[in-house]
């Protein structure tokens, strides 16, 4: 809390070291685990979340979050960001440093990707 | 319905029908400890050391993990591949060893290395011997020849006088000649005059 210099809301500030502190917790278990490639990674990740038991959506969730993992990172949480904590993009840019444009460009891309694998998979 | 929704209805249906429920939940009384849990792990944090995280891996450990992981598995491969490496011990080789590095260990504290010296002790001796005879001989000598001279300046000179009037021959004269200076010479001959002497001497020259 010493650290907050006041120049953004609290809730940004927090999601922002939440997020960080996140991605450089996957990052350490990806070397820790030997994991190289990226859509090896995922392909773990879509086939424990079957039997994750903190799961508790339906099948359609299911197929959403394996289209997920299909996702570049930022893409994923540009997507994450914007349509499950419904975030501004202006909040979303103070999070990851990224421009407004950059960040709606991310988020139409991902949309776009996302239904072509929900339309295209079994 | 927002405007995100009527926009995400029109790009892609298919998501939108699906909803933005989150569909994962959390272990239960997850919230209602996630405080303590967090005052703790800050409390744990805090009291470990900087400059010791307790644990360290070695420098570049895990970048060069996968290709060490890489090799191994290649080398078991080729084990499996070449089951003998072509090499093989004799037979109770691991049995006798130790019998035989004993005996060995043995046998080469009994074996002494031969010193040959450089002079034999016969020569030492020769050399002793010879060097003791040279000053040995030295000494004799030197002590003789001291002896004779003390014993004779003992005797007075008219003893000598006398002894050399009635022992001398022809043979001592020219020696007694040489040994005489000019003032001994007019202590012997005082009544002679040298054209006498000279004409004794021109008429008895052999």
């Amino acid at each position: 809390m010493s650290n907050f210099r006041n120049d953004s809301q609290l809730y940004t500030w927090l999601y922002r070291i939440a997020t960080n502190e996140s991605i450089t917790f996957l990052n350490r278990k990806k070397q820790k685990n030997n994991i190289s490639l990226d859509e090896r990674a995922d392909y773990d990740l879509a086939e424990t979340l079957a039997d994750s038991p903190y799961f508790d959506g339906d099948k359609a969730q299911m197929k959403l979050q394996k289209a997920l993992l299909t996702l570049p990172e930022k893409q994923r949480l540009v997507f994450n960001m914007k349509y499950y904590d419904d975030l501004k993009y202006d909040e979303i840019s103070e999070i990851l440093g990224t421009s407004v444009g950059g960040l709606k460009a991310s988020y139409h891309i991902a949309v776009k990707k996302i239904e072509d694998y929900l339309l295209n998979t079994d | 319905m927002n405007e995100r929704d009527i926009n995400l209805q029109k790009e892609a249906p298919t998501l939108a029908a699906i909803g933005n429920g989150i569909p994962f939940t959390v272990p239960s009384g997850y919230f209602e400890e996630l405080s303590d849990i967090l005052k703790s792990r800050v409390l744990v944090e805090s009291m470990r050391p900087d400059d010791n995280p307790g644990f360290n891996v070695p420098q570049n450990y895990f970048e060069e993990l996968s290709s060490r992981i890489e090799n191994r598995a290649s080398v078991e491969n080729l084990r499996t591949l070449v089951p003998s490496d072509g090499f093989s011990l004799p037979e109770g080789y691991f049995a006798e060893l130790s019998a035989r590095i004993i005996t060995r260990v043995e046998n080469s504290l009994e074996r002494k290395t031969p010193v040959r010296r450089l002079f034999t002790s016969l020569v030492s001796y020769a050399a002793a011997a010879c060097i003791t005879v040279m000053i040995a001989t030295a000494i004799y000598y030197s002590s003789n020849t001291y002896n004779f001279n003390k014993q004779l300046s003992e005797i007075p000179d008219q003893e000598i006088i006398n002894y050399l009037q009635a022992h001398s021959t022809a043979g001592d004269t020219p020696f007694i000649i040489e040994n005489l200076n000019s003032g001994q010479m007019e202590a012997v001959t005082p009544d002679v005059s040298a054209e006498e002497l000279e004409l004794y001497i021109n008429s008895t020259t052999l």
